[in-house]
């Protein structure tokens, strides 16, 4: 099924908060917990 | 299904993908941080037990790289369930290569200057350069259009293992392995074209011309195969692909 590049970007929106998202999490664990 | 349940299903499967991938990368910079600490105090640690430790890890660090091992792999689990059906980037194949380049990269920035005055430690240099390898290797089949086109902007497919498989499939076999100089297939030729029943035969490598056993039969349901993979990914209209299966049919049965 083809899907709109709309849809496809926006799963690339979903992917780049997620990375950012965790590597800040990370960071801020990491130093919270060590 | 009606729309709003769709609708419900779809968002619920974004949302489990945003958590399960932001859960991954936390756990893929907590193991390389946790690495960096352990090669900050030298590059080995150690923490209770009876014995004496000479150098004791950095607290935390003991239970952060396990725990951080087993919730990634997990998470990288629900991030290809959630992902499945879903439009855009398919990143699991990126997931190898990310581990072992950034530790590589953390064996590598150690290796050339570790901690104090010790100059280079060749040591850690060989383990970077290995890591650094393993994680370059895989990504060689991005040389493939139907790889790239699959792993950052496929299109929503029917939500089913046995789909993503095919896809998988697809993007492998479609790929010409030529081009890496690793095949030598060069040699061989089609069995139609040369009109000796075994030519074309013998290893996997000749598959894509020749088929599993090289015969005709095999490569014509090879290339049918091939053909409504195509249509089923939207390359190929309706009727170009009943004129393009008419026309392998009709060579085929020549």
């Amino acid at each position: 099924m083809r899907s709109t590049s709309g849809a496809k970007l926006f799963m690339w929106g979903i992917h780049i908060t997620a990375v950012v998202a965790g590597i800040y999490a990370a960071v801020w664990s990491f130093e919270t917990l060590t | 299904m009606d729309e709003g349940r769709t609708a419900f299903a779809v968002g619920a499967k974004v949302l489990m993908l945003w958590v399960c991938l932001a859960l991954f990368v936390v756990c893929l910079a907590m193991v390389s941080l946790s690495m960096r600490a352990v090669l900050d105090v030298g590059g080995s640690c150690a923490s209770g037990g009876p014995f004496e430790i000479e150098t004791q890890c950095p607290r935390g660090v003991g239970w952060i790289m396990p725990v951080a091992i087993w919730v990634g792999l997990l998470a990288l689990v629900g991030y290809v369930f959630a992902g499945r059906g879903l439009p855009g980037p398919k990143l699991i194949g990126l997931a190898w290569p990310a581990l072992f380049l950034s530790l590589g990269w953390n064996f590598l920035d150690y290796g050339f200057d570790p901690p104090g005055d010790q100059g280079t430690s060749p040591g850690l240099v060989v383990c970077g350069v290995l890591f650094v390898v393993m994680g370059v290797v895989p990504l060689f089949v991005l040389a493939s259009p139907a790889a790239r086109h699959w792993m950052f902007w496929s299109d929503a497919t029917p939500a089913t293992g046995r789909q993503t498989y095919r896809d998988a499939r697809d993007a492998a076999t479609s790929f010409d392995w030529r081009k890496l100089g690793i095949v030598d297939i060069e040699g061989a030729t089609r069995p139609a074209d040369s009109g000796d029943p075994g030519a074309g035969t013998g290893d996997g490598s000749h598959r894509s011309y020749a088929g599993r056993n090289g015969g005709p039969s095999d490569d014509l349901i090879d290339r049918l195969e091939r053909l409504t993979a195509m249509h089923r990914r939207g390359d190929l209209t309706a009727d170009e692909f009943a004129a393009a299966k008419a026309q392998l049919l009709k060579e085929g049965g020549r």
